[in-house]
């Protein structure tokens, strides 16, 4: 039911894994790993690896992604990493750097 | 007791590592490594906490493994399980409560004849009259101790009405 959320005054250095969907308004580095869906929201910086159901990027983020469903960069959103998931959207206006590979089959 | 939490820390989540904010955080799933907080603590009763915590206030209702310290109120709730010492101005271990560890509410000698009266009488309805400060005051004596487990748990006895 309820999702992880890190406030916008949060720093996390380290790894974040869990079951719920997670919520990114803070800082997060290091590595997160979920079964769930991702939320980076324009108030948030990830320098992270992840891993994730799917990824909603209407942040910073600098890392790699593996998503199992999606990963969508919002207009506002940045990113900078390799991205591996069957299918990605990037919205006009979004900034990315990096490979993208959609052919995942797991 | 309201809750403007704007971190939450949902039950299947594990946060690892470093973290730090100036916000209330509730805590459902777990954290391991350290927790620096300019607010408050929320440790849900089936929380775990494996970190040193530096909070302005701690409330427990599950586990917590570490060392605590709160610049406000560190409160242990009856499902409470704590194993670490505690430091802050004000210590509220509640009946059922199970602690091991020290308990640091400051100096008694520094703030002698002010600080005693006053300290123990508001936010504590359950035993106004046995004020937390009182075992470290009988060991006193004995140079300047700080409190042994053992007093720690005299003090959670005192609390029993």
């Amino acid at each position: 039911m309820a999702s992880t959320v890190i406030g916008s005054s949060m720093t996390v250095d380290g790894e974040i894994s869990g079951a719920e969907s997670l919520v990114v308004q803070g800082q997060v580095k290091g590595r997160i790993g979920i079964s769930e869906n991702l939320y980076v929201e324009n108030s948030a910086t990830v320098e992270a690896d992840i891993e994730a159901a799917s990824v909603e990027v209407g942040g910073e983020v600098t890392g790699n992604v593996t998503a199992s469903t999606r990963v969508e960069i919002k207009a506002e959103g940045r990113m900078v990493g390799d991205v591996r998931s069957p299918r990605i959207l990037i919205a006009d206006g979004a900034l990315f750097k990096g490979s993208i590979d959609m052919d995942v089959e797991r | 007791m309201a809750s403007k939490a704007a971190t939450v820390i949902a039950a299947g989540t594990v946060v690892a590592g470093r973290i730090e904010g100036a916000e209330d955080v509730d805590l459902f799933g777990r954290i391991q490594g350290s927790l620096t907080l300019k607010g408050a603590l929320k440790i849900d009763e089936k929380a775990r906490v494996d970190a040193e915590v530096q909070v302005t206030r701690l409330e427990v209702r599950g586990i917590l493994v570490g060392n605590a310290t709160a610049t406000d109120s560190i409160e242990l709730f009856g499902s409470a399980r704590v194993v670490g010492d505690l430091v802050a101005p004000r210590i509220v271990v509640r009946e059922g409560a199970r602690f091991r560890g020290l308990i640091d509410m400051g100096d008694p000698e520094d703030e002698d004849e002010s600080a005693p009266p006053a300290r123990p009488a508001p936010r504590r309805p359950a035993a106004p009259s046995r004020p937390a400060p009182r075992p470290a005051a009988t060991t006193r004596p004995a140079a300047r101790p700080r409190p042994a487990p053992a007093d720690a748990e005299d003090d959670a006895d005192a609390e029993e009405p």
